[in-house]
């Protein structure tokens, strides 16, 4: 075990102080412990092991051999799942410690698999094999439609561990029509041309799980000649569920893809996802070890665009109803270009109606709550519901899918009244 | 240390397994605060209920096991390592606030509600807690008791001792005493702010919360030096102006601040003030043109009002990135925490800053000018040994500096295992055995916190006592001559409210007589324990000067805070001199406003009836202007004396040779 759990210290982690090695920004701490009061898995144990202190020493102590990691891996994976990884210690932090970052190297040394085994294994045949995942995603929308889940969950054989999650992702995903790809065909929309002047990147909710999105963000980036890479992956589920190695594999891949484009001239690469954007732009940090890589990941990130560079169609009245955004990210550093852009979008949309929420009442479900353990990830769920209801929210505005499913199935447990959106939807309500 | 498997049963019974921590990890985790200081416990207790909290100290007592309570761990003291092992308690899921009274002006919590939290609950009400410690998002009330921090609104408003209105304390063995400023007898609740945790926990608090002012103003100034700076708050305090706060920075600190975050403060300035009034719109309008005439009479460069809340918050986001400036430079802050009397801050400051140029160090410097408490901040990198070992040195020939300027080693951090061996450069061999017979008698196994503020082997490294004055000397000497012989002795002063002690037994205190010093630069005042009450109101009123005494008062100065009669005058009081029953002379602060290095021996003579020992000298603050009084005259009031009373005077007193007619025991 040991010998398995070695810390990367001189691996490159991005902060907003830009890339330090780990064991350099691990030394940043002073241990002053100003971030705790804005942990919310802090706010919910009171230990220091679930403290973004804790997390941080607990590294060092890892790093200059303190400690036995085999024997206190529980703890560890303990501590290192609870992260929501949404960067409010960082905020909080006078050296700008990116805490949520260690906690990514933490786990992947750790070897946390959060996932069931089963899903897990299905999202990796994304990347390995894009034909035979886009197959399994066919069948299953398939059967979702006529009847197959509703079959396997009569049958109580979604009560078996293994398939639990089946239950889960049928609770909270929309009843799709289809994939992106069909949604495009039915609506006249061209998805492959000759000469792109885009490339759209979609994510996984947009291609499978709620297809709009796509639409929308085609529509919204009013590209003629747009190219959609179809079963390409950035390397988001790798970078945060998986081994780095095989992120670093797939990001190649991805880099070399895009550069074939770019033959001529860099082509801008258009995400609708926050985590993707935010990961995209950290490419450059996290092939700093590589000058060659890194240089070619540097003129990728410049030209990453995310759906709040466009400009939405402006509606004729503000809107009544209260509404929020969510900016939460599931990669560190958030994006502030993206959140300060969505909040001019939504400040056009609603006016005064747009509330602000202070993060230490309003932390969101999505960040990392499928890693942390139900007892951080429902006392979470249930700080953002009642945040809601106090102001009196209607909608929850977010910058990627899966935040607003996340979001969505909170809200339907604990507030009916409020929706979770992506900002996409806004080009709809219009 | 090693912890009885049956001990660790009981623990386990009463707060549950999962929270009895013994894992290599946790351990590791609790052993630290934001000091350098790091030593393990043995194990780790959360208590989740603060009833728990009385039995689990019985079972510690019981079982001889040090406790080591931890709240949010942000001092810079190292109160909270373990170095003799033992439990580190966690408190903070103790954090609920359970009451805010704004009809009697008081808010009921338990030990570790985050002080920030107070102020966001009090704020949409109409009120704040005067107390604002620059860690107050994360720091906690218990904890700011425990180590008497303050910040920086404590010139106007007190520190968090006189905000405190009573505590359920539970001493080492066990038992539950509501400790309050006003119960008869030594102020036991003074005593213990600024204790560390090594007397006792906190179990729940209540404290003082004031009505928000009408208006703040916020006004910027800047001047060619740091002396002209704090010249200016000197005479601030002489026209009888006392600023809701008065933030300064020297120019290394607004240079770091301006290129960390752009608050828009002028860099080519050598000083920086930043004053804030509060009070009525009349009221500042007045104060605000006696403030320009002041800082432009001293030479300001620059005069700046905030004229909106925007700038208002403008002015403050300097000076409170000041600390993340800093520590943008370089992995690790080292925070000092030096006090001194206001008159004495340029001397220190520039002593300071030579230490820090002769040692090469890069180090800012950021004071509460108003009360002299500075806080030198050296970056340094915690890698380098030899880097770490120097920024050290550094910080203790800065506390050295600081005590000879008449100051003290800490302001509000508190002194911990850090500054522990200073402490024999502050205080006298006799008053370091004072402060480890009050631990004694509080804590007799050395159970509580062990091993903070009390410097290990003081008896050979400490100095005796300096004092000079002959008849302060004859009455020391005629005191040890009653205790060698266990002859008993009756204090008594003017005997203007009790029966005269019998002949043999009287010590008469009023040979000691003398005004010794009125400082107009500080606004403190030195006077003889025996002077007459009136005689000094009388000698301070032909100067134009008036302090918070009563003015139909009798007697001495030293009956009337050691008789506890008249409440103004107690949190007044900012050094003592005092005889104790074995002729030994302490000493304690003098003309400082905070002091958070040792026990409050001020606290614990207020009170004692002469009981504890003669009270020779008191320092007070004074003023510039008339004091409305706030408290009446009480009597002198008879007590059944608690074990708290009972242990210390029996440490400091065993065979019960000093009398007083106050205490019903000795009838």
């Amino acid at each position: 075990m040991k010998k398995n759990f070695a810390l990367p210290l001189f691996r490159f982690v991005a902060g907003p102080k830009g890339p330090r090695a780990l064991s350099e920004s691990l030394a940043y701490c002073t241990r002053c412990n100003a971030c705790a009061q804005s942990c919310p898995s802090y706010l919910v144990r009171r230990e220091e092991l679930f403290s973004p202190r804790g997390r941080n020493q607990l590294l060092r102590l890892l790093a200059e051999g303190k400690i036995k990691p085999e024997r206190n891996l529980s703890l560890i994976r303990q501590t290192a799942s609870d992260c929501l990884l949404c960067g409010r210690c960082t905020a909080a932090c006078a050296g700008k410690i990116p805490t949520a970052e260690h906690m990514l190297i933490l786990r992947r040394a750790a070897r946390i698999r959060p996932l069931p085994r089963l899903l897990h294994m299905l999202l990796r045949l994304r990347t390995d094999k894009p034909v035979w995942f886009s197959g399994v995603m066919t069948t299953f929308l398939f059967l979702r439609k006529w009847g197959g889940i509703r079959l396997l969950r009569r049958s109580g054989l979604t009560a078996l561990p293994a398939l639990r999650w089946i239950k889960q992702a049928d609770d909270m995903l929309p009843l799709a029509a289809g994939s992106l790809r069909s949604l495009l065909k039915k609506n006249g929309m061209p998805f492959a041309a000759q000469r792109p002047e885009l490339l759209y990147l979609p994510s996984l909710e947009a291609r499978w799980l709620d297809p709009d999105i796509g639409l929308f963000t085609l529509r919204l980036s009013k590209s003629k000649h747009t190219d959609i890479l179809f079963g390409e992956t950035a390397g988001l589920f790798e970078y945060l569920y998986g081994r780095e190695a095989a992120f670093l594999k797939t990001a190649r891949r991805f880099l070399v893809r895009w550069e074939k484009y770019s033959q001529s001239a860099p082509l801008p690469l258009l995400t609708d996802s926050i985590d993707v954007y935010a990961l995209l732009k950290n490419y450059p940090v996290l092939f700093a070890a590589w000058p060659g890589w890194k240089k070619r990941a540097e003129n990728l990130a410049e030209n990453v665009r995310f759906v709040t560079d466009f400009s939405f169609p402006k509606p004729k009245k503000f809107q009544a109803q209260h509404a929020v955004l969510d900016p939460s990210c599931l990669l560190f550093p958030a994006p502030q270009e993206c959140i300060r852009g969505a909040q001019k979008i939504l400040k056009t949309h609603f006016g005064k109606n747009l509330v602000e929420c202070d993060y230490s009442t309003f932390p969101s479900p999505h960040a990392g709550a499928h890693f942390a353990r139900t007892e951080t990830a429902r006392e979470t769920e249930k700080k953002c519901a009642q945040c809601a209801a106090r102001r009196q929210i209607q909608a929850v505005y977010t910058l990627s899918g899966f935040a607003a499913l996340g979001w969505n199935a909170a809200l339907k447990r604990r507030y009916p009244s409020a929706r979770a959106k992506h900002i996409l939807r806004l080009y709809n309500d219009l | 240390m090693n912890i009885p498997a049956r001990a660790i049963k009981r623990l386990v019974r009463l707060l549950g397994p999962e929270h009895v921590l013994r894992d290599e990890l946790s351990l590791a985790l609790n052993g630290y605060d934001c000091s350098p200081s790091r030593h393990r416990p043995d194990v780790v207790l959360t208590v989740k209920d603060a009833a728990l909290l009385r039995p689990l100290v019985q079972i510690l007592s019981e079982e001889k096991i040090p406790f080591i309570p931890r709240a949010a761990a942000t001092n810079h003291a190292g109160s909270c390592s373990a170095p003799h092992g033992g439990t580190a308690l966690n408190l903070n899921p103790l954090c609920e606030i359970f009451r805010i009274d704004t009809a009697h002006g008081r808010a009921e919590t338990s030990p570790c509600s985050i002080t920030g939290d107070l102020q966001k609950a009090l704020g949409p009400l109409g009120f704040f807690y005067a107390p604002d410690p620059a860690s107050e998002k994360v720091s906690t009330l218990a904890g700011n008791l425990a180590q008497n921090a303050s910040g920086a609104r404590c010139m106007k408003y007190g520190n968090t001792s006189d905000n405190t209105l009573w505590a359920d304390f539970i001493t080492a063995d066990g038992k539950e005493i509501r400790l309050s400023h006003d119960a008869p007898g030594p102020d036991w609740l003074g005593l213990a702010a600024g204790s560390e945790g090594t007397l006792g926990l906190i179990k729940r608090m209540c404290v003082k919360i004031l009505p928000a002012p009408p208006l703040i103003k916020t006004f910027l100034t800047t001047f060619p030096s740091l002396e002209l700076a704090v010249q200016t708050v000197s005479d601030l305090v002489a026209r009888g102006l006392l600023p809701r706060c008065v933030e300064a920075m020297d120019q290394t600190t607004t240079r770091a601040v301006e290129a960390f975050t752009r608050a828009g403060y002028p860099v080519d300035a050598h000083a920086l003030l930043i004053i804030e009034l509060d009070g009525s719109a009349g009221q500042i309008r007045r104060d605000a043109q006696t403030l320009e005439g002041l800082c432009r009479q001293n030479g300001c460069q620059t005069f700046t009002a905030a004229r909106t809340q925007a700038q208002r918050e403008e002015l403050w986001k300097g000076r409170r990135a000041a600390y993340s400036a800093m520590a943008a430079l370089a992995p690790n802050v080292a925070v000092g925490d030096g006090t001194v009397p206001r008159s004495q801050l340029p001397r220190a400051l520039k002593q300071v800053r030579q230490i820090i140029d002769r040692h090469g160090v890069t180090a800012s410097l950021l004071f509460h000018a108003g009360d002299g408490n500075f806080h030198p901040q050296i970056v340094f990198d915690g890698r380098n040994k030899e880097q770490t070992l120097l920024v050290h040195k550094a910080l203790n020939e800065i506390l050295k500096s600081c005590i000879q300027c008449e100051g003290t080693l800490s302001g509000e951090h508190g002194v911990g295992v850090e500054k522990r061996a200073v402490m024999t450069v502050q205080y006298s061999r006799e008053t370091l055995r004072l402060f480890q017979k009050i631990k004694k008698a509080f804590d007799p196994y050395n159970l509580a916190n062990p091993g903070k503020i009390i410097p290990v082997g003081f008896e050979d490294r400490a100095y005796s006592c300096k004092e000079r004055d002959a008849a302060v000397l004859s009455l020391a000497r005629e005191i040890k001559n009653r205790f060698l012989q266990k002859r008993r002795t009756s204090v008594c002063g003017a005997n203007t409210r009790l029966p005269k002690p019998r002949p043999q037994e009287a010590l008469s205190a009023l040979a000691l007589n003398k005004i010794l010093d009125i400082d107009t630069a500080n606004y403190t005042a030195s006077v003889q324990a025996g002077a007459a009450v009136a005689q000094l109101i009388a000698a301070l009123k032909k100067r134009n000067l008036y302090a918070k005494l009563p003015s139909n008062y009798p007697g001495t100065l030293g009956g009337l805070a050691a008789g506890k009669v008249w409440d103004d005058f107690t949190s007044q009081i900012t050094g003592m001199q005092a005889i104790l029953p074995d002729g030994d002379i302490v000493e304690y602060g003098g003309k400082l406003m905070k002091n958070a290095a040792g026990y409050n021996l001020c606290r614990l003579f207020t009170g004692s009836a002469g009981a504890l020992g003669l009270i020779t000298k008191l320092t007070f603050k004074i003023y510039a202007l008339p004091q409305t009084p706030q408290s009446k005259l009480k009597p002198f009031a008879r007590f059944q004396p608690d074990p708290l009373f009972r242990a210390v005077k029996k440490e400091l007193d065993p065979d019960g040779l000093f009398l007083s007619p106050a205490f019903e025991e000795n009838e």
